[in-house]
């Protein structure tokens, strides 16, 4: 019997949507001060706006929804689903403001697709955009990929309880430091250091490939952000190619990496833990698949003799590979080169590497890999099983930060999640095809989309039909958010419309 | 012997309108082995930056759709080149003339043009961006809402 | 006064070393990459 929920408990929900939705409004005087600095005054003007309708919202929903009742886990899980839609509508307002878009649509869209970190675009003229509209553009990326809920977490609440609800809301399950919100401390450590490191390595390169130092520094921000967060955006149409820069493409890399790494990992290794580069399932399965996956597609695209040599099939066939399994979505080649230059094995070895993903807790989106790893872990020990006397128990450890033992509950938990993903990627390959786009072309985009990547072979683009639009908005939800939450938030409706 | 003349004179002209027409960013990216190789005629706005480098420098040259890099390696080729781009500006529209690569050898398999000649078509000019006043009012009207709403939330908090 | 003050994180955290060794092991994975690369292009000549 499901109880239907009683009315404190959309006030809970609402009270801390609310919370979150005045932060996201305060984030937007960020960009409004750099149209100030750059004396942009029309996307100024359109910040404002944009914050003080946030803000305004926010109030709104945390005074009609005041309650003493604190966040239970379905609660936590719906204000995570319901924060990122409210952040997209909301984060979509300066955008369209800034006729860059073709639409509301089209600004909801890209606005999904930062908070998400997906990176697939509908902007228009992005050559033309404000400096402010592009410090919005990357800022949403660094605010989805640091999960909003962590932001809300440092900034906004007094307590844990409720707070690690909401954080597992997010996806990120791991509690790396005992106390969450040590756990979210780490987490801007690890990204502050690496946000300075790497501005400032790109801004040099930047500087010394020739370009103006206040463009330098601006991109180095901006790319940086979208790295570290595996998000995809960049300040010009043409993405990394633009800089046609080997260091800017080596660094960028680096920044992939480093993104999608676990932030547990991090934690081990920055504590002094250097046996757990070796030993950890993630890092084995990621070097496992990556590499995998490399060799056939770099086969298979020098095969094609596209490439006249041994450095150019390098930064062009690791780039994407890489940029597609961390989930980035940055590309040094055009969208048509997918479909019309590198054939379709090693167009599918994308899609393939965006499907499985990067870590778990990071800013990764995909299956995942310790999700790819127990599968292939259980799938040993279920042969190991069979060649062993009916009586025999077998256990079957891997090491992940501990020494763990594989258990039922968690291989069953992983894999409904790893079948979600394949069963959510199949349906966005559905909706492709039903509109009309071929299944290679179809499934790359649908996985792009539900793995929060970015890469696109073309699909993407303002002359996309509404109804795909909205259905990919849908999908980059889903995937960014794991599924669980999206699912709390459907029982959760569900109740109040059946229950008792 | 006059017909075969006019003829070829025909063809001449012809021929030499044909490789004049500038061939579009979509069809380069579209399709990179038609021309691969070949002189092209590419037109379209400079954007975002003008790089100078060891060897040469870069531009990127936006055209509808999809912008394509433009190698020179002679540096006065863009001299003339006054503005790149941007939110304040329309850069300088430019013809490039040059061999397409559809994946440079020199440089890490770019899809890129080697320019032969670079011709500024129009010059660059400043973007007006015309404020609209309407915005102070909404932004008043909403910043207004705020403070009420702040004052009602801070009342309520207390106990 | 006498009272242990709590620590940051449960163990002590050293950045500049943390970062050196993820960045040379990325580094090492990149120069793979790389060996792989010029392998695959001179086995398909």
């Amino acid at each position: 019997m499901i109880l239907r929920p009683a009315k404190d408990d959309f006030k809970v929900i609402g009270f801390y949507v609310g919370k979150l939705t005045v932060a996201l409004g305060l984030a937007m005087f960020i960009p409004a001060l750099v149209a100030l600095v750059f004396k942009e005054w029309n996307p100024m003007l359109d910040f404002v706006t944009g914050a003080l309708i946030a803000i305004v919202t926010g109030l709104a929903l945390q005074i009609v929804s005041r309650t003493p009742k604190d966040l239970e886990w379905v609660h936590g899980l719906t204000v995570a689903a319901l924060s990122w839609l409210a952040a997209m509508l909301l984060g979509a307002v300066p955008m369209f403001l800034s006729g860059h878009f073709a639409s509301y649509l089209d600004a909801s869209f890209d606005a999904m697709s930062g908070f998400a970190t997906t990176g697939l675009v509908l902007i228009q003229d992005l050559d033309h955009a404000s400096h402010a509209l592009n410090m919005w553009r990357h800022l949403m990326m660094f605010m989805g990929g640091q999960g909003i809920v962590v932001i809300g977490l440092t900034f906004l609440m007094k307590g844990t309880a409720g707070a690690y609800r909401m954080y597992v809301g997010e996806a990120r399950e791991e509690k790396i430091l005992p106390n969450v919100i040590q756990t979210a401390r780490f987490i801007w450590y690890v990204s502050l250091t690496y946000l300075a490191l790497g501005t400032a390595a790109l801004t040099s390169v930047g500087i010394l490939e020739g370009m103006r130092p206040v463009r330098a520094l601006l991109h180095g921000i901006w790319i940086f952000i979208a790295a570290f967060d595996t998000g995809g955006f960049t300040p010009q149409s043409m993405n990394i190619l633009y800089y046609h820069s080997f260091p800017y493409e080596i660094i960028t890399t680096l920044i992939m990496v480093l993104g999608t790494m676990n932030f547990a990992l991090h934690y081990a290794l920055w504590s002094g833990n250097r046996g757990e580069i070796r030993r950890n399932i993630e890092v084995i399965s990621l070097f496992a698949t990556s590499t995998a996956i490399f060799l056939i597609a770099a086969f298979s695209i020098a095969s094609l003799k596209i490439y006249p040599n041994a450095v150019a099939l390098f930064r062009k066939s690791f780039y994407q590979i890489i940029s597609a399994h961390s989930g980035t979505g940055y590309s040094t080649i055009y969208p048509e080169n997918f479909t019309g230059s590198w054939g379709a094995l090693a167009m599918f070895m994308t899609t393939l590497a965006m499907a499985f993903g990067g870590s778990v807790s990071s800013t990764a989106g995909g299956i995942k890999a310790l999700r790819i790893a127990t599968f292939f872990k259980a799938l040993r020990q279920d042969i190991k099983k069979i060649m062993s006397p009916f009586s025999a128990i077998v256990v079957e450890k891997f090491h992940h930060i501990k020494d763990l033992v594989l258990e039922e509950k968690f291989v069953r938990n992983s894999m409904v999640i790893l079948a979600a993903y394949i069963f959510t990627y199949i349906l966005g390959t559905v909706v492709g095809m039903f509109f009309g786009y071929p299944l290679d072309k179809a499934l790359f985009e649908a996985t792009s989309a539900v793995a929060n990547v970015g890469l696109s072979c073309g699909i993407t683009a303002p002359s996309m039909p509404a109804a795909m639009k909205i259905v990919y908005i849908a999908l980059m939800w889903v995937g960014r958010l794991e599924f669980i939450s999206i699912f709390a938030l459907a029982g959760f409706i569900l109740a109040a419309i059946r229950g008792k | 012997m006059k017909k075969i003349l006019v003829l070829l004179i025909l063809a001449i002209i012809s021929a030499a309108s044909v490789s004049f027409a500038a061939v579009s960013s979509t069809d380069l990216t579209a399709n990179p082995r038609n021309y691969d190789g070949q002189i092209v005629t590419y037109r379209g706005e400079v954007v975002g930056d003008i790089m100078k480098r060891k060897e040469g420098a870069w531009i990127n040259v936006l055209d509808g759709e999809r912008a394509v890099g433009v190698w020179v390696n002679d540096t006065p080729m863009i001299s003339n080149i006054s503005r790149a781009g941007s939110y304040f500006h329309k850069g300088d529209i430019v013809e490039v003339r040059g061999v397409f690569n559809a994946a440079c050898g020199d440089h890490g398999g770019d899809t890129d043009i080697h320019a032969d000649s670079i011709s500024i078509v129009e010059k660059g000019r400043p973007i007006k961006h015309p404020v609209d006043p309407g915005k102070f009012k909404v932004i008043a009207v909403f910043a207004f809402t705020a403070l009420i709403l702040l004052a009602v939330y801070v009342r309520a908090s207390k106990p | 006064m006498g009272v242990k003050r709590r620590p940051v994180f449960e163990h002590a955290v050293n950045p500049m070393f943390g970062v050196m060794l993820e960045l040379a092991c990325i580094a090492g994975f990149l120069g793979f990459g790389f060996l792989l690369s010029i392998l695959i292009f001179s086995l398909t000549r």
